[in-house]
């Protein structure tokens, strides 16, 4: 992968992203709103054993989950999402045009927005440190920085296949957002998992972001080192190692059929 | 440089219903069977109603789509399915606007799809070119904030930074006033003579380039048609007594005489065998 043809598109994205000043204002107030909203919310619930195996109160528990939640978030949809765009801006058959390689093309849709959430994420921790008493146990917090990557590529799978759908049958975002809710409904992103009747639990084992969050909670709020996490880490990394190469053959295969069928540019 | 024998497109429209009826594949037929040469330092046209197979010849040669059948000889090397071979040696203008980004200035866009484009590329190369189409003046202003002629030549500029040996030109000249095209022609005429270059150009206005083409070609519901062009046979005049007589062109000063009495004339144009292409 060439960085010299990954740049241009991370300076279109902070171009475009700046010039519409008030929706910057706007989504960097909306982190605001939420670390107030969960912080009263977490004020008026009592907290169970299942939250404190992870977290020393509900703030600390939520918060790291909405932080990298929102990460998962991102790798999933940006990549539909930018196919999505390009072909109603018609720049997508001249993207194609150029000589660059699909996993360049697909590094170039999603570095600026991956950047940015990483910005988020530290945003949200520092702003909850600071102001709303989160306390936050930083000495192996290069685990959690592991998961984090781990947990996104792992993620960024089910964007490109969701993203090749989209090429194939120009309708792929049901995918994604239900992929969203079920992430947030059985990975413990707002409550912990375990909370789930028996007889769903086991569903909550498919999802990579169980495994990411009870690894980066144990790790940044109890201070838990490798030793501790290592079998989650294990298995983000061994769907990351199945995932990615797949999702990747098959969106070149949606590109193929689509040059074929002659719908790139159709949406 | 490039021979196209018998070229196939059909387009496969996948829709599952429509209305309440079920149509799974729908099969729309685009090209069928073209034949075509595009010859080193010649300017190639394309004629042909909406509908002819045009941008889909043009697009597949750019790369974008692949051709069912058929083949496509690039330096003794059938290339019909390897479309990163094509989209290598081509550089297209597709007559879309909107193939920009709208938020981005003008210099900010070609550098982007330079970057894309070249694995190394200078400022200088640009300005040149944006000198030449005369765009320099607005190259720090917002793409959307120009007009519909600097966003063709804009197109126009960003197909030859490609650098490409054949320039694939749909409807260039959309939008460009007359004295800006009469330019462009005569850059583009000299662009085309430098070492292994050719221009296929396709236009709805292909009488105005007539004298400035080479060859010429003619397609009709995806098929190659005989070599033609339209001339004018006559008049069709209606007078205001509801009347209307029809005057071959040798004959209209006999129509002139009742002059103020017309209400309204149609050309009557026929396509008929050019034997000089």
């Amino acid at each position: 992968m060439r960085m010299f043809k990954i740049l241009p598109f991370i300076k279109r994205d902070l171009k475009t992203f700046t010039s519409y000043p008030v929706s910057m204002i706007f989504s960097s107030l909306s982190v605001f709103l939420t670390l107030f909203i969960f912080y009263f919310l977490s004020k008026a619930i009592t907290v169970g054993d299942s939250i404190l195996a992870y977290a020393p109160d509900y703030f600390s528990f939520v918060i790291i989950g909405i932080a990298f939640s929102s990460a998962v978030s991102t790798g999933l949809n940006t990549i539909s999402a930018s196919v999505r765009t390009e072909q109603s801006r018609g720049t997508f058959e001249m993207l194609l045009s150029g000589r660059i390689t699909t996993v360049e093309l697909l590094a170039g849709f999603l570095t600026f927005d991956t950047i940015f959430e990483i910005v988020r994420i530290i945003v949200i921790l520092t702003l909850a440190a600071f102001f709303f008493g989160l306390k936050l146990n930083l000495s192996h917090c290069w685990v959690s920085a592991v998961f984090l990557i781990f947990t996104f590529l792992s993620f960024l799978s089910f964007g490109i296949i969701s993203a090749g759908v989209i090429i194939i049958t120009k309708r792929g975002d049901p995918v994604s957002f239900f992929i969203n809710q079920a992430n947030i409904l059985f990975s413990g992103v707002y409550f912990p998992y375990e909370n789930l009747p028996s007889w769903l639990r086991p569903i909550s084992y498919l999802f990579p972001t169980t495994y990411a969050l009870k690894g980066i909670r144990m790790n940044l709020l109890m201070g838990a080192p490798i030793g501790e996490v290592y079998r989650e880490l294990l298995i983000l990394v061994g769907l990351t190692l199945v995932m990615l190469p797949l999702s990747i053959a098959f969106f070149q295969a949606a590109l193929n059929r689509s040059r074929r069928w002659g719908t790139l540019s159709t949406y | 440089m490039i021979k196209i024998k018998d070229l196939q497109k059909t387009y496969v429209i996948h829709k599952l219903f429509d209305g309440f009826n079920i149509v799974g594949k729908k099969k729309v037929p685009a090209l069928n069977g073209i034949d075509l040469e595009i010859k080193k330092g010649m300017i190639t046209g394309l004629v042909g109603p909406n509908g002819a197979g045009k941008t889909t010849l043009m697009k597949i040669l750019a790369g974008i789509l692949i051709a069912d059948e058929g083949s496509i000889e690039y330096l003794g090397r059938d290339v019909v399915n390897t479309p990163d071979i094509l989209n290598d040696i081509t550089g297209w203008v597709n007559g879309e606007e909107r193939s920009f980004y709208w938020r981005l200035t003008l210099m900010e866009n070609l550098r982007f799809f330079m970057a894309l484009f070249l694995d190394e590329w200078r400022d200088s190369d640009l300005e040149d070119m944006l000198k030449v189409l005369g765009l320099e003046e607005f190259k720090n202003r917002a793409f959307r904030m120009l007009s519909s002629g600097m966003k063709a030549r804009a197109q126009l500029a960003r197909a030859l930074l490609k650098q490409p040996k054949i320039l694939i030109l749909d409807e260039p000249f959309t939008n460009i006033d007359q004295s800006s095209r009469k330019v462009i022609k005569e850059f583009l005429k000299k662009w085309v003579l430098e070492e292994d270059r050719a221009i296929l150009i396709s236009s709805h206005h292909i009488e105005e380039l007539e004298d400035w083409l080479d060859k010429r070609y003619s397609l009709k519901d995806g098929r190659n048609t005989e070599n033609t062009k339209t001339v004018m046979k006559g008049v069709e005049v209606f007078f205001t007594d509801g009347t209307k007589e029809t005057i071959d062109m040798g004959r209209i000063s006999r129509a002139l005489g009742r002059s103020d009495e017309i209400r309204k004339c149609k050309l009557i144009k026929e396509d008929v065998l050019d034997e000089n292409v």
